[in-house]
């Protein structure tokens, strides 16, 4: 920042000394032009004036030379001057300038504001000076008002430059400001916070949205593991229950071997289901980051689907995956996905479990097909439905709609189900009619062919 | 595209079959076409004219400036053209071609002429199927096709499709999840 003030500062002082230097040139400049011309004139009313004087009859004081315009205060004068330089006779001159003027030929002189202009006559053997004084009406007061005016442009155009630049200063700084202010209220808890991206702030736009896609990653990776943990604590802790259960009843009296050995083999039983769950819940919750880099390849979309029916099964038993595949295409490179397996298995086994969950008959009905750039997945079931008020809600984290008070659940996965499908450059839609069911349907884009 | 209108190709008719399958531009009416492909039991190659019946309207203005193409873009929806790609990616060795028509007027000439000027050789006619037209120029041709006498028509295809659903949550449930799918993995 502080180079950046520096810098700001150094163009302004440069601009500003270059507009000084401009303003005096222009001024030195139109002064020496103007003095210059105004020699010019009184050396043209000299030279009459010596004619008039040494050719013509008139008097030395009030003639008019006819043809040419009379300055402002104009006076003739005559000196008559001896070999040594001193004056005999003068008619007008203020002597106290005698020092200045040249003796042998022409000058040009200012005194205060008169211009004086003389030239050496000699006459019948005598030394004679002519000359000419005047005021420059344009100089005392044409050229003023040009200073002037010079002056207050040049107060005006610095006080300009400043005020616009330091304007413009802020009008970049102030949205980095909002941007930080934005940043600084997202946390862990509130991730799914985005900033906002407005279409027309270029440079800050594409800030934004940078921000904003790694915010996507960060809240999946957050989520996917909430979604392990919730997904853990409920599903492990009811084969745990049932084997402490067992262990308990067995132990509580007497029993025979016999006996004892059934307890044993349902122990085992009910162990081998636990760590059937563990594992699929783990795979579950494998982000798709390998070497900590995201992993995008293209994948088959038919068999992510069956896998992630397979894993809901091995998770929760009682749940019926039932799937068309009736409207496959022939082609089997129609159903590339760019993408990371695991994480698109994630997505579609927490649809596909919300469905089974929410319904009476725990049956998910799950269906796939191929148009020109994409496919599609339709996940049905004919469960209790989302009250229409609440499906703009539903992508809220945490958010739980009013009729699921008797299911269990942490409103988790569908947010981050939508996340991945978004990262994956799809889009995920809910319909539903309450009472009567709940279609998801995902598209995903799909490779295309060269 | 199902929105190309009339690809006029020079085509040898013992090879394709030009088949017209009614339609009210929605997903379900979809299912007579599927129908009709799953019981295309020879893996005949067909093209496929989806048609509908449309009324153009007296207006000079609506005559003159629009085009039978801009009617059929505001007619077909996303999710109908979606059901269209899925079908042909489905069969992709039969269905050579499918596109979209309109018919524009009830008179039998025009039918005898439409249906000869397109070269149309088998004619869908679903029985006990109710067509639901979302927009109010559109008519339904099945009575249409009827009265210009079965003998005129070329070879009539009579399919049992079931009427419609009412109780689709989504669209494109239409075409997923009829009778007779009954695979799962578990």
């Amino acid at each position: 920042m502080r180079n950046y003030n520096n810098t700001l500062y150094a163009l302004i002082a440069i601009l500003v000394i270059y507009t000084v230097a401009f303003v005096g040139f222009i001024m030195y400049s139109i002064t020496n032009f103007a003095f210059a011309d105004f020699y010019k004139r009184l050396d043209l009313r000299r030279n009459l004036a010596a004619e008039h004087m040494f050719n013509g009859k008139g008097s030395h004081t009030g003639w008019s030379l006819t043809y040419v315009e009379e300055l402002n205060n104009q006076r003739e004068f005559v000196i008559e001057f001896d070999g040594k330089s001193s004056i005999i006779h003068t008619t007008g001159f203020d002597t106290s300038l005698w020092n200045q003027v040249q003796k042998t030929g022409e000058s040009d002189f200012k005194v205060g504001n008169t211009f004086y202009s003389t030239k050496y006559y000699p006459y019948k053997g005598k030394h004679y000076i002519v000359g000419v004084s005047a005021e420059n009406y344009f100089y005392t007061h044409h050229l003023n008002y040009l200073r002037n005016l010079l002056l207050i442009a040049l107060v005006l155009g610095v006080l300009f430059v400043i005020v616009v630049s330091l304007l413009v200063k802020r009008s970049f700084i102030k949205p980095i400001n909002e941007l930080i202010d934005e940043v600084k209220k997202i946390g862990s808890e509130n991730l799914y916070l985005r900033l906002s991206e407005e279409k027309d702030k270029g440079v800050l736009n594409k800030l934004a949205n940078t921000f904003n896609r790694m915010l996507n990653r960060i809240e999946t990776s957050f989520e996917t593991q909430k979604n392990f943990i919730s997904n853990a604590s409920h599903e492990l802790n009811t084969p745990l229950t049932s084997i402490i259960g067992i262990a308990d009843l067995a132990l509580s009296k007497e029993r025979s071997v016999e006996e004892y050995k059934q307890a044993m083999l349902k122990i085992v039983d009910a162990a081998e289901k636990l760590e059937k769950k563990t594992s699929a819940l783990l795979l579950l919750a494998r982000t798709g980051y390998e070497n900590n880099n995201l992993n995008f390849k293209p994948v088959r979309i038919d068999q992510i689907v069956m896998d992630a029916e397979m894993t809901v099964k091995a998770i929760n038993e009682r749940f019926h995956i039932k799937t068309d595949f009736s409207m496959l295409p022939d082609d089997s490179m129609k159903l590339n996905v760019n993408g990371s397996a695991p994480l698109l298995q994630l997505a579609i086994s927490n649809i596909v479990s919300n469905a089974c969950k929410y319904s009476a008959n725990h049956t998910a009905y799950v269906a796939l097909g191929a148009f020109e750039n994409g496919v599609l997945i339709l996940i049905k079931d004919e469960g209790i439905g989302i009250p229409e008020q609440e499906l703009a809600y539903i992508y809220d984290p945490y958010f739980r709609a009013s009729n699921t008070a008797n299911f269990s659940g942490y409103g988790i996965g569908l947010p981050l189900a939508r996340n991945i499908i978004k990262m994956h450059e799809g889009d995920l839609s809910v319909s539903s009619t309450l009472g009567k069911g709940t279609t998801v349907r995902i598209e995903l884009p799909t490779i295309k062919r060269l | 595209m199902c929105a190309t209108y009339l690809c006029i190709k020079i085509k040898f008719m013992s090879g394709i079959q030009r088949v017209l399958v009614p339609t009210d531009f929605t997903v379900d009416s979809l299912r007579i076409a599927l129908e009709y492909l799953e019981n295309n039991g020879d893996n005949q190659r067909v093209e496929l004219v989806l048609v509908c019946g449309y009324d153009l309207g007296d207006s000079i203005t609506g005559l003159l400036g629009f085009t039978k193409d801009d009617h059929l873009a505001r007619l077909q929806g996303e999710d109908f053209v979606k059901g269209c790609e899925m079908i042909k990616s489905r069969f992709k060795q039969t269905v050579v071609e499918m596109y979209a028509d309109l018919l524009i007027s009830k008179n039998a000439r025009y039918v005898r002429n439409y249906l000869k000027g397109n070269r149309i050789t088998q004619v869908v006619l679903p029985e006990t199927y109710g067509f639901r037209f979302f927009n109010r120029h559109c008519f339904d041709i099945l009575n249409v096709l009827k009265a210009v006498g079965l003998e005129a028509l070329p070879e009539v295809v009579s399919l049992p499709v079931v009427g419609n659903e009412t109780d689709n949550i989504d669209t494109m449930d239409s075409i997923f999840f009829r009778k007779g799918w009954k695979v799962s993995y578990e």
